[in-house]
């Protein structure tokens, strides 16, 4: 039999009139859609990182976090709790950023206005 | 932050709805189809669309309604205000929903900026910069250019304290002119842009850009752009460089899995799009009103008959489905930009390569990559980071 996981191709969907007990249709409805969609963004083998090596997008961004993360962690250090200003562009990066432990340096400045509008922005893909 | 805080990848993260197809202008890129058509969407349909969208239970925190695919504000205020009423009624008081609307701002006035202002309506303005390159492309139906009266409609919603965020189209003629573009947005105080390209979509089939010899002046545009986006400090954000420090900051570069479900366009109802007469699509929001010789119109059942779990059965919906799968496939295979972007764009990938299951389009060479690869850079430099 095929494994839908393995050629790509969707499973059969769940047939809408199974009866569940004690599942509401509106919920069986988002389990049936949710795990169609998650098995179509699942669809085939797990894929290997295409050039993941030496020089890669991958090696190049989290060389540049870490090296971010250094900086941050001694210019806190330096500075205490009032953070200075720093240059563009690590300064957009920092108010970005949940990862490696700022804590409160997330907060600094006008984190919660960049944070909305940056949620703003994520309706208007491709718009 | 509410208490129901959406996750990403898991559910519906917008609708967008058609009020009317009809727009006031005659942009010469435009991708809808049928802008002449005064239809507009009846109250029945929009209370369907709202309850079958919260029926299916994969609304899991704050609803964004987007109103467009056409000009919204073509119909009168008191569309909206029943509009607003209708779904404020269909939804109930715990769920909290945002609207936003895409105009071109020729009809801007006091009256609209009131209603705004007292719906928090998030607006975005249609405009390409100064006029001797909005004028190329954004006219009436006459062949009169429409910088002014978009002009008008911006300086009403600056008068009246309403915030606004521009999206620019990237074309042929504005390649030579980043600086210009830049300046005049600085000129007339607007702060927040994005820049979209002239893409090949639905009616739009060809792009004044798909010549390889643009390919180098696009570059040099977006760097241009991105010079003045940090010499600004922050009196003018770009959104592609934002997204890319966004990117950059958060992708899991480990994990192709998370790059899909976070990629709303190639994941089945991350958007929803409904047009005036309650017909429904999903993927790419550009579908909505395109049509294709494989896949009809892209429609996949009406809110009028059908509950969304149905369009699972559809067969244009299972065959688009798997294709866009097969597409986002291929690209987690071959693209290194994949953890920051999760397949493309589906609209992109079939108008301009003819199929879902394809990789680069433009969208993914000046919109992703190039923002990425400034930013990446610059991060690189900063930081002295040898590369």
């Amino acid at each position: 039999m095929d494994d839908p996981q393995r050629d790509g191709k969707l499973p059969e969907p769940e047939p809408k009139e199974t009866p569940t007990a004690g599942i509401t249709p509106r919920i069986k409805a988002a389990v049936s859609i949710a795990a169609f969609a998650a098995a179509v963004v699942a669809g085939g083998p797990a894929a290997a990182t295409p050039a993941g090596g030496a020089g890669s997008m991958a090696e190049r961004v989290t060389a540049v976090r870490l090296a971010l993360s250094r900086r941050l962690d001694g210019e806190k250090q330096l500075w205490g709790a009032t953070p200075p200003d720093l240059p563009f562009p690590q300064q957009e990066l920092a108010q970005w950023g949940n990862w490696n432990n700022w804590g409160n340096w997330n907060n600094w400045r006008d984190w919660n206005n960049w944070h909305d509008w940056a949620n703003a922005w994520t309706n208007w893909v491709n718009i | 932050m509410t208490g129901r805080e959406k996750v990403r990848g898991e559910g519906i993260d917008l609708l967008i709805l058609q009020p009317t197809p009809f727009c006031n202008i005659d942009c010469d890129y435009c991708y809808l189809s049928s802008r002449s058509s005064t239809k507009r969407l009846a109250p029945a349909t929009l209370r369907a669309a709202l309850t079958k969208v919260l029926a299916s239970g994969l609304v899991q925190g704050p609803l964004s309604i987007v109103w467009h695919a056409g000009e919204p504000l073509a119909l009168p205020l008191a569309f909206y205000e029943e509009a607003f009423a209708v779904i404020a009624s269909a939804v109930g008081g715990d769920q909290e929903v945002s609207h936003s609307i895409q105009t071109n701002a020729t009809l801007v006035n006091d009256r609209w900026c009131r209603f705004i202002r007292q719906h928090q309506v998030k607006i975005g303005v249609s405009l390409d910069g100064p006029a001797f390159l909005h004028d190329a492309h954004r006219r009436d139906r006459r062949g009169k250019g429409t910088h002014a009266r978009v002009m008008a409609g911006v300086k009403c919603l600056q008068a009246n304290d309403v915030p606004f965020h521009v999206i620019a189209v990237i074309t042929a003629q504005a390649l030579g002119h980043p600086d210009e573009v830049m300046e005049f947005f600085l000129e007339h105080g607007i702060r927040n842009v994005g820049f979209n390209i002239e893409e090949l979509e639905g009616t739009h089939g060809e792009s004044t850009l798909t010549a390889p010899a643009h390919r180098q002046a696009v570059l040099a545009f977006l760097r241009r752009v991105y010079e003045y986006h940090c010499a600004a400090n922050g009196a003018i954000r770009v959104r592609e460089f934002d997204r890319a420090y966004q990117a950059i900051a958060t992708a899991d570069v480990g994990s192709s899995t998370a790059a899909k479900t976070a990629n709303d366009q190639v994941r089945p109802f991350g958007i929803v799009s409904i047009d005036c007469d309650g017909n429904l699509s999903t993927f790419s929001p550009e579908l909505l009103g395109a049509r294709s010789p494989q896949f009809g119109n892209f429609l996949f059942g009406n809110v009028n008959q059908v509950d969304l779990a149905d369009v699972l059965l559809h067969p244009v919906f299972r065959e688009v489905a798997n294709e866009i799968a097969t597409g986002v496939e291929l690209c987690s295979r071959s693209c290194e930009y994949f953890p920051f972007c999760g397949g493309g764009a589906p609209s992109n990938k079939y108008f301009e390569n003819g199929t879902f299951a394809s990789t680069e389009t433009m969208y993914c060479r000046y919109v992703i990559k190039a923002p990425l690869d400034i930013v990446l850079a610059d991060l690189e430099r900063s930081l002295s980071l040898a590369h």
